[in-house]
């Protein structure tokens, strides 16, 4: 077996085991997200039973987050040791951005209940919440930075 | 750099934390302020009209027993007429610190030729209106809450089965009974002025004008009888407060 061989063996068994924790890290994950989900009903059943279709909306924002949220989890765990990682963690923060001002219809959320329409603004508090994801998407860069910047000796 | 991003880190997880914590934090206040049926209380709201000014004060006392202050209270109430807005009132914003309890009084007024250059029936046609009324606050300065509430109000015309009957006298004098009800849930108050016109719509003069103050309650009517120096034909007019309420003609080919 000449060394090329060896070192794609060992290259492919590096990406193996590395495929195989990501996806054990992400099932766990999924677990939580899956325990999250049976649990919330339990506190939210008065709000649900009051508006069921808040709870079909709620349920769609939920298993979007959570897929989106799990993919992310393989992806960077998966591109542990690369650029990709810190580009991944930029591009979920940039996602989480858009995924609140969705969610949270610019911040403004409206129900309507026996005749009487009630609304929430949270403007500032959605503008925290970007602000928040600005900040991991400066530290994911300055992260993808420094990784650039070291040497195979680093 | 790493110490940058450990710090950055941790700015974001305390963030996330204050920011997820806020909202909890916000709805267990206003659950220890509402929990209380005592806590909130609105008295029966009181009208009164003047000169053509007209206000509603509804009272009401607060005990702000959560743990953030309520600030931009105010309320908003729109009336419109078949989807036409007729009038606009906002009251003033109150500011009720945590801990405190505030007795006050939400007060809006406006000008009733305002809302008779917008719907000129509303004066003597009694009719159903759409109001919509919104009620406003703010919690820790950071969360805004709206009920809004949408309804149907039965408007009573202040002028209600308005009638002017011309009487003659004599040949130099001429009589007017002016009768009408006032269906509305306020009193009217305020002067009332006859005034009549020749056919070339020019004031007759001094002696063809006449004002009376008029204090009317709801749900009562109101009859007086008006005596003037004039010709035969002419054209009578009625303010309320300076609004033209009604105009007619009298006399030979009485008209509308």
């Amino acid at each position: 077996m000449s060394e090329v061989e060896a070192e794609a063996k060992r290259n492919r068994r590096k990406l193996v085991n590395k495929t195989v924790k990501a996806a054990v890290v992400t099932a766990i994950y999924g677990v939580i997200w899956f325990i999250i989900w049976l649990l919330l009903p339990s506190f939210l059943e008065p709000i649900f039973k009051q508006f069921p279709a808040l709870f079909q909306r709620f349920s769609t924002l939920y298993w979007v987050l959570a897929y989106v949220s799990l993919f992310f989890t393989f992806a960077t765990r998966i591109s542990e040791g690369t650029i990709y990682k810190y580009i991944l963690i930029i591009i979920r923060s940039f996602f989480i951005i858009v995924y609140t001002i969705c969610s949270t219809n610019f911040g403004i959320f409206t129900i309507n209940f026996e005749g009487f329409a009630f609304t929430v603004e949270f403007i500032p508090l959605l503008a925290i919440m970007v602000a928040i994801n600005l900040l991991s998407i400066a530290g994911g860069l300055i992260q993808a930075i420094e990784f650039a910047a070291q040497t195979p000796e680093d | 750099m790493r110490h940058i991003v450990r710090a950055l880190r941790l700015v974001t997880v305390v963030l996330w934390f204050a920011v997820l914590l806020m909202p909890a934090t916000v709805a267990l206040s206003l659950w220890q302020i509402f929990e209380a049926r005592n806590n909130v209380a609105l008295e029966k709201p009181n009208f009164s009209m003047s000169n053509g000014n007209f206000s509603i004060s509804v009272p009401f006392f607060i005990n702000n027993t959560g743990f953030y202050d309520i600030s931009e209270l105010f309320a908003k109430i729109h009336m419109y007429d078949k989807n036409e807005k007729i009038a606009e009132f906002t009251t003033e914003p109150l500011n009720i610190p945590a801990g405190r309890m505030v007795e006050s009084s939400l007060n809006v007024s406006g000008n009733l030729a305002d809302m008779i250059s917008k719907d000129s029936e509303l004066l003597t046609n009694s009719k159903n209106l759409d109001i919509g009324v919104a009620l406003h606050f703010q919690v820790a300065y950071i969360l805004a809450f709206n009920i809004a509430r949408n309804f149907t109000y039965n408007w009573g015309a202040p002028f209600s089965n308005l009638t002017v009957d011309y009487k003659p006298i004599n040949t130099t004098h001429i009589s007017f009974l002016i009768s009408f009800y006032n269906n509305a849930s306020f009193p009217l108050s305020g002067p009332l002025k006859v005034e009549l016109f020749n056919l070339q719509n020019v004031s007759i003069g001094p002696v063809a004008q006449m004002a009376q103050t008029l204090d009317v309650a709801p749900n009562e009517c109101y009859q007086c009888s008006f005596t003037f120096e004039a010709a035969e034909t002419g054209i009578i007019r009625l303010f309320f407060a300076d609004i033209l309420i009604i105009e007619r003609r009298w006399g030979l080919h009485e008209r509308s």
